[in-house]
């Protein structure tokens, strides 16, 4: 299994955590990555302002990984909803394509539509499976509640490429349940975490997120997990959207590769857990110092 | 930031942009929001309809009624979160998430400024092909508690992937961003 990785900005700028702990438990999966240069924005955040030019930003990206031959993995969800959505348009629209291509020739890049556009939860749960990454275990996580945030745009929109279902998505309770933790249903299980509105009104965006983490306190679950650095910092960082909905939060909340990676016994700094906000020590430590509930 | 949105809405003349938009907007209708039959489950699923009152069956009916320049307007169109819950669930096949995105793209293209953090991201871009400089966090070791500011290779992470040739992406980004309205369309 090898991949072009598309990392986006998030990733690369700023959520090495997500980024030490996929690569870290990946690679222990037989997963190798080609790390291509010159990637830029996938263009998420235009696409709403500029349709063209968040065609073109994409397919920029897409361009660089074919070239590697190879299909393209991201970790981020924002950028797997906009790579993705942006292939459809240039696979199913040739003039688009010409018009994209005219604009990427003068850096030398052409968009051909080779290559497949991967999320790393289909990677984890279709392609490398359940029964492997059972395999790699050397510790299970018994009596802990974690709750999945599957993110937007992990999700939604249907129709553009494969992935979980846009309602009542299972992969990654599955791949909760795997670490032999208990995956709880819960009301808010698809609600957004507020991170788009954060272009438009902060106070809002870390109210939806403050929101949501105050209900999976009350439940009394014990830990979330999410696979997206966007929805990770927006629910992580809970002194700011606790303050924001006047209440105290304090529910460790990780990316699922740090979780994973705790469960095949790598060692917290190698998974860049002392990065996160939230009281993750608890997990770490969970069975160890807890008596499981 | 503002010369940014003039480049976009000075590509074309402004006959152009609203020949293009009528366009857009009545295929817009044409196609899907006809179908609109004010059920209202895009608004009880909304995550803006409670704290923005965000109500996407009103953009509907008021898209289909003609108030598309109060629509243009109104900062209503900013809030959507584009979660796509309502594309997902409309038994009508409609899309009010799709009517919002154009409607704000056509208000940008007239060269209504888009909020502030539109403005400050497409900024960024154009300064550096993503949105900010790799930076320094807080890394604190869980076995021995110390703490240290970490870069990327710090953090045992390879060089970060961005343009190589600054210049070559300004031109070629800029030039994406002009064509933005032009005829074939989206």
């Amino acid at each position: 299994m090898k991949y072009a990785l598309y990392l986006g900005c998030a990733i690369t700028t700023e959520a090495y955590s997500y980024e030490m702990s996929a690569r870290e438990t990946l690679s222990r999966l037989g997963v190798e990555f080609v790390d291509f240069e010159g990637a830029s924005c996938c263009g998420v955040t235009i696409r709403s302002i500029n349709p063209f030019a968040f065609l073109y930003l994409s397919a920029r990206n897409i361009a660089l990984g074919e070239a590697t031959g190879l299909d393209i993995m991201t970790f981020c969800t924002g950028c797997r909803m906009t790579l993705l959505e942006a292939k459809h348009v240039l696979d199913h629209n040739e003039k688009m394509k010409e018009r994209v291509n005219a604009v990427l020739a003068s850096e030398g890049l052409e968009y051909r539509g080779t290559s497949q556009v991967k999320h790393i939860l289909e990677l984890l749960h279709d392609i490398i499976g359940l029964e492997k990454i059972r395999s790699s275990l050397v510790r299970t996580f018994p009596g802990l509640k974690v709750v999945p945030h599957y993110g937007c745009h992990a999700i939604r929109p249907s129709g553009i490429g494969p992935q979980d279902d846009p309602e009542d998505p299972q992969k990654l309770d599955d791949l909760i349940r795997l670490l032999g933790a208990e995956a709880p249903y819960y009301p808010q299980k698809l609600d957004c975490c507020g991170a788009p509105l954060l272009l438009k009104n902060d106070n809002a965006a870390f109210t939806l997120s403050g929101q949501k983490v105050k209900s999976i306190q009350d439940y009394g679950f014990n830990a979330i997990v999410t696979i997206c650095p966007s929805c990770q910092k927006m629910l992580d960082t809970q002194d700011i959207c606790g303050r924001t909905i006047g209440a105290t939060l304090n529910v460790p909340t990780l990316y699922y590769t740090q979780l994973l990676g705790l469960a095949m016994g790598t060692d917290p700094d190698r998974l860049g857990l002392g990065m996160n906000i939230s009281p993750v020590k608890r997990i770490i430590e969970w069975g160890k110092t807890t008596a499981p509930a | 930031m503002a010369n940014l949105v003039d480049q976009m809405s000075a590509a074309e003349s402004a006959k152009d942009v609203y020949r293009l938009e009528q366009r857009m907007l009545r295929e817009m209708k044409e196609n899907i929001t006809d179908q609109c039959v004010q059920c209202v489950k895009c608004t009880a699923g909304c995550p803006a309809m409670k704290l923005l009152e965000l109500h996407p069956h009103e953009i509907m009916a008021l898209f289909n009624l003609g108030f598309t320049e109060e629509l243009l307007r109104s900062e209503v169109i900013w809030t959507c979160l584009t979660c796509f819950k309502c594309k997902e669930r409309c038994p009508q096949k409609v899309a009010p998430v799709d009517v919002i995105l154009l409607l704000r793209s056509i208000a940008v293209a007239r060269g209504t400024p888009p909020p502030a953090g539109f403005a400050s991201v497409l900024q960024a871009l154009m300064d550096r092909g993503i949105i900010q400089e790799p930076v320094e966090v807080m890394l604190k070791s869980v076995k021995t508690g110390k703490k240290r500011f970490s870069d990327r290779s710090g953090c045992s992470l390879p060089a970060a992937s961005r343009p190589k040739d600054l210049e070559k992406f300004k031109e070629a980004f800029t030039n994406a961003l002009v064509q933005a309205m032009s005829e074939e369309g989206t």
